[in-house]
């Protein structure tokens, strides 16, 4: 199971897994090394606030109580100083003393149990009604300075402060003592503390260079055996053999590098086998391209015919369109000319309408006369009728006349001669007035119908005015469009100059295009040759691919 | 002897000048109501109202053309008790009046309808002119519708 998960790890895993154990064996030892350190400088420190200081304190309160209070109040007394300096040095002296006892007492030793301790806790509780007394002896001491008593001074002296000195040096000895030798136990225990940590670090070295020589020899066994199997393979692939492949059940970088392997190795075999066929196929393709090139070297011969034909034939149309082209400058002039024959017939047609509107003023005037013409007529009709009613009066007159001479007998025959001549006058009159009746008629129908007909005649004058001027228009219309042609037909000339100019450009070109199906003919037989090289070549490649062993 | 001469249509006619009196313009005539189209109205003559008989109704069997030629023939009519009374007679052309020998009267061929009121003919070169008898021109129907009238009037 071990053996397996091993061989499931990655060399990247087991050497991380390597580097882990080392770097967590190097921070134990450093730790350990770390706590050794912190222990012995934590006893140092110890030793020094818990037993250097008070040593020193307890010294400066011994010499203080020799020096500032025995001393001065000695001196006083034998006048070798002033009362008030001495009264002054005592009570300064006290203050100090108080001060220093203070600071020793504050130091809390209690985490230091050690039977040394015991006895410096002992000694400070002996040494504490000594202060007080000191404290007493000098407060009395000080009163007698101020009242400079010299008999109470010399009486403290020897009863109260000499007796004290004794105890006191002793009970600072004993605490000097005590602290001496917590101090050394001290020191006794930090010396323990080293050895230990020495000894586990030692170890801890010893471990690691152990697992790392062992773990180092494994990473190296299992990265050469898998050089050496891919080694071998590679060797197989030079000299062509295909069908080697790598059999490596570990699951790392080197299993992933031989999948590769075997991948390319297939691939290789696949695209090789695809080769030799290719190369087969690549001399049939060279083969049929050579029959192909041939087709072709025949086809540009004939295309050279067929571009020796175009050029002819756009020869032939450069002819034609300057011939055009010189029909178009007949067509030019032509269009001109009719521009020109319009304008001079749009005049004539403008005099023909002033004509046309001069005939019809006159045919107005004509009518105007024939209305005249027709009144007079009524009026010679109008009289013409008095005319006969007269005759008509005078031929009923002249019978009733007839009729009373003949009743008259022999006596109206004269008379009957008159009234038949007044009758043959009365039917005269009737005869020619019913001629100029006749006549006047005539006349009226006449001027009737005149007037009919100069309305008529004025009305195809109006209308061939019009149509005049309808034909005015249109000519004006002509004469624009025809104006308007010469540009096109102008630009239609141009178009034939440039399309003459465009055929001899495309003859100049298809003398190129010949020059150019030459040069292709050349370029087919250098192909030719090409072919021929390229046949070779593929000869040979087969022969290079046949060295290839292939699982089939 | 003097003949008034006159046309109806056609054809020419003419009457004695001893039968009439007077020839008139033609006026407008007072109409009577339900008369026979022959009967063209009553004539104011001098105060008398005449009755007035149109020719061509009579000949032609229609009116005659009113032109300023044709007139009223104021004729005089023998009533049955021999006393005479005014009749108008309305004719086309009545503008000539001719002096004719009675011997140049002739009797032409008539239908018996004619005969009635046509007395005879004269020659006029190639025409004919007929004579019509005043007297018997006019019908026993007319006669009698005017009987009471010319009775007033006699």
């Amino acid at each position: 199971m071990a053996t397996n998960f091993m061989s499931n790890l990655t060399v990247k895993g087991r050497l991380a897994g390597f580097v882990f154990f080392l770097l967590f064996l190097v921070t134990a030892s450093g730790l350990g090394g770390l706590n050794g350190m912190r222990i012995a400088n934590n006893a140092l420190s110890t030793v020094y606030m818990h037993q250097v200081v008070p040593l020193k304190n307890l010294k400066e309160i011994e010499d203080i109580f020799d020096e500032q209070i025995i001393e001065p109040a000695q001196k006083a007394l034998e006048g070798e100083i002033s009362w008030d300096v001495a009264r002054r040095m005592i009570e300064q002296a006290k203050l100090n003393i108080n001060q220093k006892w203070k600071e020793i007492t504050e130091i809390d030793s209690t985490s230091l149990k050690n039977e040394a301790e015991v006895r410096k806790m002992k000694g400070l509780s002996n040494t504490a009604p000594l202060i007080s007394a000191i404290n007493d002896v000098v407060a009395r001491l000080s009163t007698a300075l101020k009242n400079q008593d010299e008999e109470e001074l010399s009486h403290l002296i020897k009863n109260d402060l000499l007796p004290i000195e004794k105890p006191f040096r002793h009970h600072i000895g004993e605490l000097l003592n005590a602290s001496l030798d917590s101090a050394k136990i001290e020191y006794g225990r930090v010396q323990e503390n080293y050895r230990i940590s020495k000894f586990a670090f030692i170890v801890t070295l010893l471990l690691a260079i152990g697992v790392s020589l062992i773990a180092s020899l494994f990473l190296i066994k299992g990265i050469d055996h898998a050089l050496t199997i891919i080694r071998d393979a590679m060797g197989h692939l030079k000299n062509g053999d295909l069908t080697k492949r790598i059999e490596y059940n570990r699951k790392d970088e080197f299993g992933e590098v031989v999948e590769g392997f075997n991948l390319m190795a297939d691939y290789l075999s696949t695209l090789i086998s695809h080769v030799q066929k290719s190369g087969v196929q690549l001399a049939s393709s060279i083969t049929e391209f050579a029959a192909r090139t041939k087709e072709q070297t025949a086809m540009i011969n004939e295309q050279a015919a067929a571009v020796n034909e175009i050029a002819a034939s756009s020869n032939e149309i450069a002819a034609t369109a300057s011939s055009l082209k010189d029909t178009m400058n007949d067509v030019l002039q032509v269009a001109r000319d009719t521009a020109q024959e319009a304008s001079s017939g749009r005049e004539g047609l403008s005099r023909i309408d002033e004509t046309m509107g001069r005939m019809e003023e006159a045919t107005a005037t004509i009518v105007a006369k024939l209305g005249i013409l027709s009144e007079k007529a009524n009026k010679i009709a109008g009289v013409v009728q008095t005319i006969n009613k007269v005759a008509d009066q005078t031929n009923l007159l002249s019978l009733n006349a007839a009729i009373e001479a003949e009743k008259a007998g022999e006596y109206g025959a004269g008379f009957a001669v008159v009234a038949t001549e007044i009758r043959r006058l009365a039917d005269q009159t009737a005869v020619a007035t019913y001629d100029i009746e006749q006549m006047v008629h005539d006349v009226q129908s006449a001027v009737s119908s005149g007037v009919m007909e100069m309305d008529k005649f004025a009305e195809q004058v109006r209308s061939s005015a019009l149509d005049i001027r309808e034909i005015g228009t249109q000519l004006s219309s002509m004469i624009n469009k025809i104006q308007g042609l010469i540009p096109d037909i102008e630009a239609v000339n141009e178009g034939m100059e440039s399309q003459s100019l465009g055929a001899k450009q495309i003859s100049d070109a298809i003398s190129h295009l010949n020059d150019g199906a030459q040069k292709a003919a050349e370029a087919i037989n250098q192909i030719n040759s090409l072919i021929f090289e390229l046949n070779k070549s593929s000869l040979i490649l087969q022969d290079e691919i046949s060295r290839f062993k292939v699982s089939q | 002897m003097l003949l008034l001469n006159f046309h109806l249509g056609d054809g020419r006619y003419a009457i004695s000048g001893h039968d009439v009196i007077r020839v008139l313009p033609l006026v407008r005539l007072q109409k009577i109501h339900n008369a026979p189209p022959l009967v063209a109205g009553l004539l104011n003559y001098g105060g008398t109202l005449v009755p007035v008989i149109d020719l061509c109704q009579l000949l032609l069997n229609r009116p005659c053309e009113a032109m300023v030629s044709t007139r009223i023939i104021m004729v005089e009519y023998r009533l049955p008790n021999n006393e005479t009374s005014p009749l108008g007679l309305i004719a086309e052309d009545v503008t000539e009046a001719t002096y004719r020998d009675t011997s140049d009267l002739i009797s032409p061929f008539m239908s018996p309808e004619d005969r009635r009121y046509l007395s005879g003919a004269i020659l006029d070169g190639e025409e004919m002119i007929h004579l019509l008898d005043v007297q018997t021109v006019v019908g026993e129907e007319i006669r009698a519708m005017f009987h009471d009238q010319w009775a007033i009037n006699g």
